[in-house]
Parts: C-alpha cells; structure tokens; sequence
C-alpha cells in the first residue's frame, strides 16, 4: 500500500472486521494508491459510498473531488489515510477531501452492442432477442462486408518512429523497486484477463512488482484474487481531474524502477505508449495480442498503429502472426507467436466406451461463457434442429454462465429442449463435462484459439467449430463449419450425423485435432516464452 | 527460425516424368522443407510412383478426387503449403527438371533484389530451358520497362511483369495479401493473373542464375493460330480466361487490343471459321466471367 493509515473507520483497512466485501476492499485500496501516487505526501479524509447493483465503481477520476453524490448512493465508511510517498519541495499539505464510490454487486461486461438508450435501442433489443438467428445472419452479413471490404482497406496512420536515444526517468537512484506495468481491460472473468493474471504472477515469480492498470469501467470481481496479492493494482475510471495523468505517469516513473511494459488488453496505457518510448527508450515495450476483431479492429488496430513504439508483439495464433507480419507489414522480428496451450499435454487414451457401444445417450457439450460472441442460442437452435433429425437419443450439455443465462433459459423452453440440455454453471468443472461429451461444438462468431479445444482433444473429445479466427489450427478441417448461422445449422446437423453414425469417423477427427495441436508445439508456449521475457529485464 | 520453402507439384498423368522432377527437387543444394505433390486425379501409375516417395518425411502427397487443371491443381498445393506454414512456395508443372542450385539462387536472388529495391519483391522465377538447352518458347516472362535496373546494380536478374507457373517462387506474404490462383480458370492464363495481380506493388523478377529445364514435348510457344480441333479445348479456356482479365482487371483497350489480335493471329494461321467462332464465344463468356480468388487461412 503506497499510504498510511491514520483512522480506518469501519473499512476494515486497519484490520478486524469492517463493512467492505473483499472486493470492496481490494477497490479501495486500488483508489487510495491511485491518490496517493498524484497527490504524494498528503493526507485524504475519505468517504466510501456503495451504490445499488450494476452500478459502476467511481474511484480515481473526477466524482472523487466533488462532494455530492446521488441519491441511491449509501455513505458506508469513512477512514483518513495519508500518501506514504514523499512529496516534492512544492506540495500542498493542505487536508484532501475524497469520495470513493466503490459501485455495486454485477457490474461487470461492459455494455453489449445491443444495449443503447433511448426508442432506438428499445427496437434494436427487442430484435435482437426477439428473433436472434435472423438477427445474427444480419450481423454476420455485417462482418462478411467488414472482412473482405473495410479491413483490408482500414489503414490508419501509424504512429512514426521515435528518434529520442537518451533518457529522462532517474535510473542512477537505487532503492526502487523493480517493476512491470501492466495494462488490462479490467479484472474480471475473460481469456485474455486470464492469461494476463498469469503473467503478473510469473512477473512476481521473477521478483518484480507488478503494477496493473485497468482503464474498463467494471465492478473487477477478480480484484481479490491471488495472484494480484501483492501487486500494486490502479482500477482507473475516467475522465481523471486536469493534470492527474502526467502526476501520474510521472510518479510512477519517479517511485519505481520500470523495467518493462506489458500491454494485454488497455486503451488508455497504449495510447500513453509512444510519451513512454520518448521519456525512456530504454523501457521494453510489449503487448499481448488475441483476437482479430473484424467490425471494430479492436486491439490489434490499435496494437498496429503504435507498432512503432512497441517492441514485441506477443500473438497467441499464426492467424495474428500473418495478419500483423504479412498484411500489416510490421517487421517479422518483432512478431513473436507463443500460443496458449492447454495446461494438459498428454492426450488420455478413450476412457468411456463410444456411446453407441454403451447404449448411453450422445452427448454434445457447449462449454464457454453464455455471451454473444459464444452464440449459445445458435447452439440451442442446432440442438433442436439435431434432434429433430436423429432417431437416436442426444443429450445437450451447456456449460457456463453469463449475460445471456435468461435467454438461454428461455430458448432451451422455446425450442423444445427442456428435457434434452442440461444447464451446468461453473465451478462446476468442465473436465467433468467434457469426460461425458463425445462431442463438443464451438459456435462462437469469432475466437482466438479456444482453450476449450485442447481440454477436449486431451480427453477425446471431437471438435465441431467455427472456422473463425485461428480454429483452423486446431479443429479437424472436415470439423469446421461456416460462421454464418443458417449455414452453420445446416453444416453442423449434417456432420453430427455423420459422427454419431460413424465412431471411426469421430477418432478421425480427433486423430487430427491431436495431430494439428502437435504441429502447432513447435511454437513455444506463451507461459515459458513470457518467464524468458522478464527475466531479461532483470538486468 | 530459418525460413520453410515448400516446393509444390501439380502433377496428371505424367508419371514418366515426375519421378525426376521430384528427385531434382529433393536433391537441392538448398533442400526443401516439405514438397508438396498434387495429384489432379491422374488415371496412370502415379500414385504407385508416390507410394515410393512415402519414406521422405518432406513429401506430401494431396490426391484430388477430379482434375481440376493447372489453376486448380496449384491453388489446392499453395493452400496446403501455406496451412502447413511454409514461407514460401516453390511451384513447377511435373515435366519441369530443376537445377541442383535453382532453389538456392532463386532464394538469394530475391533477398538481393528485395534489398536494392527497398519493397517486397512478389515472386521470383528461373530461367526455363528446353530439353536442348535452347530457351523454351513457352516460358519467357514478361519484362517491365526497367528490366535491366538490377543488372546495372551488379545482379543477374531481371524485372519483370509476369511469369508462366514453371519454377516460381512465392513469398507466404504474396499468398497472404491475394490469395491463391483463380481455380476457376482451370488451365491456361492462370498464372499470367496470379503473377500480374500479386505484383499491385511492383513486379517481380527472373533469377537467371536460377536455371530449370521444361520437358515438353515442342517447343512453342502460346499462339492463337495454331488452334485445331484438338487442341481447341486449351485454347478455348485461354481466350475466355483472357478475355476475364483483360476486361474486368486490366481496361477495355487492351481488352479490345487482345481480341483483335486474336483473330489477327488466327487468320494467319488459316484457322477454320467454326474454330475462330467458338473462341468468339469464349471470349464473349469472358465478359460475364469474373472469379474471385479464395484467401488462405493460417494453420500453422
């Protein structure tokens, strides 16, 4: 914590009991660091608010300096802290008032393209969720013109080469402490957060203090988690008061030893990239890539416009790796593909009997998060078309919760299902799932590589998936199908039946599955290649 | 990592031929990383021919259920070159006998060129002989109009427009950015498109100390005044493959420009009048045909 306590009222801060969830505590640390790193040696009489749910938290930008609030918010706590960090020669000492209004439960996902205000949005959602394979074959019409019309001619002007060679940041002071500065989204459930968390915790491992920044309005349910304990977490919302940014930056540079930059997914600290590479060249630059996003661009748009500030890209596909190196033309030495591997290598011999050897129903699973991009009603749509074909007995798995958990719900009714589709919802574990599945499908409108296609080759499972994104490099080429929903019932139907009729045709497909993640070895894995990357920044 | 060259074959019902196509490939003095044989669906003893290669961990042998011609054929073999992860594609006919250093100069010719004129080169050819050490008719490229800028700067390769698909050298990055040969033009002026369309940068170049030697039964070249009735079928797919991209991706001038001397040249060539009336109609086909070329997608 970069402040004292003077009186921690009932936060909790101060240790016992207090009126703070561990989320709640985690955010307000978060705040009060934030303060205490632009504001240096001055001390803050906090008042903590809650808001209802779904609510954001409010806890660095400019809601913080006003001393009003609405009235659905509840004034839970108040605590005075002092800034531990020693202050300039010119500092006001003066007492700072703060309000940290710390949001509410579920305020998570950001808000999806089908939540707008006002008549339009009312129409649009009720299209959406009133007829929704009809609705994404017009989206996937969308994306089919982005794809091959918009991006290939999307070229923004990317950020010129700096030339500065000297530096500005104290490097001769000794006594800072190591660290790397992370940029995520925000700090809830998502691969690329996943993998993000993981790299923090390898970056403590090497003995650097990670400092992680997130600039996505979020109630961050991950803020708790372990592998932050000991990280220097700054939860940002927007806009920050005049002036606070450059205090900011240039604290950070001031009070610890940057020793690498580490972009996962963060707007706000890409764009703050090319200040780094001029104010210090020798800080390594690095940012993590996932996934291509055709409508949007998304971070690989951004990703490639500051690619001349940034030294490595890490991409997680060879579809990123070609996309950046031979359709973006940024030099092929500062593209560096290591994958996500599954955490399990060794592919299990069949543990239970084919399901027409066992008499046992057939069972296909869906395994991801219950969100538009996972199209889980595309999945229900193709259950009820399946079982409207087959003779046989099917069973339905769908593994996962999310904002789309009441139309799945509703869907499963509406299609007929009830009987059929097991819902499950995590922590129930996916090994279980996957260890009764012959069959996994993928009907995700876009991806990088799904972790979910290792897990099933481990076990034997079959894949049916997308061809989106890099899937291609680890699904059967016979097992992918078109991204575009009719087509894609129509696909998937026929080539279920082929499956289920078929057992020597299903080992086929696995036996491919195992043999394109094989191929795909010869790269190393993200974990190992990213262990490497920091321990080059120890010296 | 050092660069994967995967040479690719397309190969119908040659098999006398293509046994020392393949060992010339495998014995390189820059060997190849995978080789890549595409079977149009030949009838003779090819495949038996393949099954003796099967111990060579570098080949692979892709067997397609129909023939689908030369433009078919390579775009199935650079498809799979691609997705196996080559850097780059190496592609010849089954009657094409390489030089022991054509991989190895065409390699450093491209890195040379690529260097002097500061952009991606698109694709680097060989010098194709005959049988008779001549120069084979059939497969001379076409010079741009600098032609001679990388012999002034002290190499031995020349620019040039486009090339026949006999010994050509694609960079993963040409592939990638246009895709592969248009299957749909089945044979004949399928790579005069390719090479013209992946050069939107600038042209390519012919290594000349790359050499290859084309085992064809004459040396000729492509004219349509030697049209008969049984060679009609090839031409018919050349004037409407032609006529596709000079009127849609070129302009109507050259366009006009082919057609008039088409049947300037059939005329000299006493061509009969049923003869030059079904390459009207190709021609005229040409006009509504346009295929779009399929992208490659990353696997490895």
């Amino acid at each position: 914590m970069l402040f004292d306590i003077i009186d921690g009222g009932e936060s909790g801060l101060a240790g016992g009991r207090g009126r703070l969830s561990g989320r709640e505590v985690g955010l307000l640390v978060g705040a009060l660091n934030y303060h205490s790193l632009v504001h240096p040696g001055r001390e803050f009489k906090v008042v903590v608010l809650r808001a209802p749910d779904g609510e954001y938290p409010r806890l660095t930008d400019q809601s913080c300096h006003r001393l009003e609030w609405k009235a659905d918010r509840t004034a839970i706590c108040s605590l005075t802290v002092v800034s531990a960090l020693k202050a300039g020669a010119y500092f006001d000492s003066a007492i700072m008032p703060l309000v940290i209004d710390l949001g509410g439960e579920g305020s998570e996902g950001g808000a999806s393209f089908y939540d707008r205000a006002g008549l339009k949005g009312k129409v649009f959602k009720r299209v959406r969720f009133g007829a929704p394979i009809i609705f994404d074959a017009m989206r996937q019409g969308l994306t089919d013109v982005y794809e091959k019309r918009v991006v290939p001619r999307r070229r923004s002007q990317r950020m010129a080469a700096p030339e500065v060679s000297s530096y500005l940041s104290e490097r001769g002071e000794q006594g800072r402490p190591p660290a790397i500065l992370f940029g995520l989204h925000w700090l809830e459930m998502g691969g690329a957060e996943r993998w993000a968390l993981e790299s923090i915790a390898v970056a403590k491992e090497a003995g650097f203090l990670p400092i992680v920044l997130t600039d996505k309005d979020s109630s961050h349910p991950w803020i708790d988690r372990p592998e932050l304990d000991g990280a220097l977490v700054l939860p940002m919302s927007f806009p920050l008061p005049q002036g606070e940014e450059a205090d900011l930056l240039l604290a950070l540079l001031r009070e610890f030893s940057i020793r690498g930059i580490h972009v996962h997914h963060n707007n706000w600290l890409y764009h703050r990239l090319p200040w780094f590479k001029a104010f210090d060249p020798s800080i390594p630059i690095v940012d993590t890539l996932h996934i291509l996003e055709w409508r949007t661009g998304g971070f690989v748009e951004v990703s490639v416009k500051l690619s001349n500030v940034i030294d490595i890209h890490h991409v997680i596909s060879p579809q990123l790796r070609d996309y950046l190196a031979l359709l973006r033309d940024v030099p092929k030495s500062r593209v560096a593909l290591a994958p996500l591997y599954g955490l399990s290598d060794q592919f299990v011999p069949l543990a239970v009997p084919p399901a027409n050897e066992s008499g046992r129903p057939f069972t296909i699973a869906f395994v991801g998060r219950l969100s538009q991009q996972k199209r889980p009603y595309l999945f229900l749509r193709y259950a009820a078309e399946l079982k409207k074909t087959v003779e046989r007995e099917v069973k339905f798995i769908v593994h996962g919760d999310g904002a789309l958990l009441e139309e799945t719900q509703r869907l499963i009714r509406q299609y007929g299902l009830s009987g059929s589709v097991e819902l499950r919802h995590p922590p129930y574990p996916v090994s279980d799932t996957l260890a009764e599945a012959d069959l996994l499908v993928v009907s995700s409108d876009n991806e990088g590589l799904t972790l979910t296609t290792f897990e099933a080759t481990a076990m034997n499972v079959a894949v049916l998936s997308t061809d989106v994104g890099s899937q291609a490099s680890l699904v059967a080429s016979q097992a992918l199908l078109p991204r575009q929903p009719f087509a894609f019932i129509k696909e998937a139907v026929a080539r279920t039946r082929a499956l289920m009729s078929s057992e020597a045709l299903r080992m086929d497909i696995v036996a491919e599955q195992q043999k394109k993640i094989m191929a795909l070895k010869q790269f190393p894995d993200a974990r190992g290649w990213t262990k490497g990357l920091y321990e080059g920044w120890k010296v | 990592m050092t660069d994967k060259v995967a040479a690719v074959v397309v190969t119908y019902n040659r098999v006398n031929k293509l046994g020392r196509v393949l060992d010339s490939i495998l014995a390189q003095s820059r060997s190849v990383d995978m080789l890549v044989v595409v079977d149009n669906a030949s009838s003779d003893s090819t495949a038996n021919l393949l099954a003796a290669y099967k111990e060579d961990s570098r080949v692979e042998v892709v067997r397609l259920e129909t023939n689908t011609g030369g433009a078919g054929g390579f775009a199935a073999g650079m498809e799979r070159a691609y997705e196996l992860g080559a850097d780059w594609a190496w592609i010849m006919d089954d009657d094409c006998y390489t030089g022991e250093t054509a991989l190895e100069a065409l390699l450093s010719g491209h890195a040379a060129a690529e260097a002097e004129l500061g952009r991606p080169i698109p694709y680097s050819c060989s010098l194709v002989r005959y049988t008779d050490g001549s120069i084979c008719e059939m497969n001379n490229p076409g010079t741009a109009w600098d032609w001679g800028r990388l012999i002034a700067k002290g190499q031995n390769s020349v620019i040039i427009t486009n090339c026949s698909f006999v010994s050509v050298l694609i960079p993963r990055r040409s592939i990638a950015k246009y895709g592969l040969p248009l299957v749909e033009y089945f044979i004949w002026f399928d790579d005069m498109e390719y090479t013209l369309r992946i050069s939107a940068e600038g042209p390519g170049i012919q290594v000349l100390d790359s050499c290859v030697v084309h085992d064809m039964p004459d040396n000729r070249g492509v004219n349509f005044g030697d049209v008969n009735f049984d060679n009609a079928w090839k031409f018919f797919y050349g004037a409407r493959n032609e006529s596709s991209y000079r009127w849609h991706h070129d302009n109507k001038l050259d366009w006009l420009r082919f057609v008039v001397s088409t049947f300037v040249w059939m005329r000299r060539g006493r061509v009969g009048r049923g003869l030059q009336l079904g390459i009207a109609k190709k021609i005229l086909e040409g006009v509504k045909f346009n295929p779009s070329p399929k992208q490659v997608r990353s696997v490895a």
